[in-house]
């Protein structure tokens, strides 16, 4: 099995982006500095590996494309732009590590705003391919490969995890408090592993439920194709029903953090 | 006239940028690039270093390799100092060059290169651990793929 230049292109710089992890590691155990109360290397080690997920999501989806559009000039177009974007926005998001200062949701100088500007275009120009390829999956033919519920999974994983990350975002980002909502600014005490608060509202809750979706719903479409013996209408409406569910939770989510409530207390 | 220490400070400087602007944005199918920044640069910033070290190695008070005492002795001397980054420079290159040189033979993208290039150029040896662990994932990676 031969990867394509997208799917190369894509392994290669999530490869790259997790060779900075032990890095992170040793550097979090020698350098005291802390932002919002937690290790000044948290948040890169956790964008490093979102990121690498999300690059390797794509080349693993790509697998499943008919082979004349697996090579397609607008697919290595995409995997370009979208690995770069993304190599950029984690090396901004390193380079306010590395300063002490935060990325996310700094206007504290015109440096730093400008800097959260250019993470926002390119956390734009990471996410936006996840729409197109899932687009392309909802036109292309289901077959051997591509069976009919792996099919729908990417199609609506790719699509409405898409839409959903975009608008949580882009709510997020104006919001004044930033992703807490009535909760003390402080990234201590809380859920293992995603941090968020356990004293309010977090709308990083939202934001990780619908771009999961993206890997969730691909998932339970490829286990449903091979797990269950569906009629390929059955497999579908499964997809579909399970999309239901996670825009619901995702949604849920959203309110319960605008509400000012923890997802978990 | 022999150059000044800030002079010659700032031309070894801009000698090693010349090498990391050709290293990263020149097509490196043009052979003439990797023998430029592998070998002519540090080459010249070899006999700038040696020239400084036979001169004020042995007359630095104090000065040697076997404690941190004896070595912040050297570096506190300004001709040894601009040996020392000299020596930074001429290996970060070289480190740079061979990992753009492996990096296209092994079929790793220019765009993942660039980062390791970067990384090689400010924090030398960052860059080249960035390197030695992606060959290391991308050759286990091709082996299970030639097993299965």
């Amino acid at each position: 099995m031969k990867l394509s230049t997208s799917q190369q292109l894509w392994t290669q710089s999530a490869i790259l982006i997790l060779a900075f992890m032990p890095l992170f590691w040793v550097a979090h155990h020698l350098d005291m500095r802390q932002y919002n109360d937690l290790g000044i290397w948290i948040k890169p080690l956790k964008f490093h590996v979102s990121t690498a997920v999300h690059l390797l999501t794509f080349a693993v989806v790509v697998h499943f494309l008919p082979a004349h559009m697996k090579h397609a000039r607008w697919l290595v177009v995409i995997a370009f732009i979208s690995a770069a974007a993304t190599l950029f926005e984690l090396f901004l998001i390193d380079m306010q590590a590395f300063r002490g200062v935060g990325s996310h949701f700094n206007f504290s100088s015109s440096f730093n705003a400008l800097v959260y500007a250019m993470m926002g275009i390119a956390a734009l120009l990471l996410t936006i391919p996840a729409l197109i390829l899932g687009i392309v999956f909802a036109r292309v033919p289901s077959s051997e490969t591509l069976t009919p519920g792996l099919k729908y999974g990417i199609a609506l994983g790719l699509i409405v995890g898409c839409i959903l990350t975009l608008a949580i975002a882009g709510y997020m980002s104006s919001s004044p408090s930033g992703h807490w909502v009535d909760a003390p600014a402080t990234d201590q005490g809380g859920v293992p592993l995603v941090g968020w608060t356990k004293q309010g509202g977090d709308l990083r809750v939202p934001h990780f439920f619908a771009t999961h979706l993206m890997q969730i719903l691909p998932l339970l479409g490829w286990l449903i194709d091979r797990k269950l013996s569906l009629r390929n209408v059955q497999a579908k409406l499964s997809v579909i029903a399970a999309t239901f569910g996670g825009v619901a939770i995702t949604v849920y989510t959203l309110l319960q953090a605008l509400a000012g409530k923890p997802f978990i207390a | 006239m022999l150059p000044q220490n800030p002079e010659l400070f700032s031309w070894l400087n801009t000698l090693a940028m010349v090498g990391w602007a050709l290293l990263i944005l020149m097509p490196k199918r043009w052979n003439w690039v990797l023998l430029t920044t592998g070998i002519a640069i540090p080459s010249i910033i070899g006999l700038v270093y040696g020239g400084l070290m036979f001169t004020h190695f042995a007359s630095v008070e104090g000065g040697g390799y076997s404690s941190l005492t004896q070595v912040q002795a050297l570096m506190a001397n300004e001709s040894v100092l601009v040996a020392g980054w000299a020596h930074y420079l001429c290996f970060d290159l070289v480190i740079g060059t061979l990992i753009a040189f492996e990096g296209d033979k092994r079929g790793i993208h220019r765009l993942i290169q660039i980062p390791m290039l970067l990384s090689t150029f400010m924090f030398g040896p960052m860059g080249l651990l960035l390197f030695f662990i992606c060959i290391a994932a991308m050759h286990m990676l091709n082996t299970q793929k030639a097993e299965a």
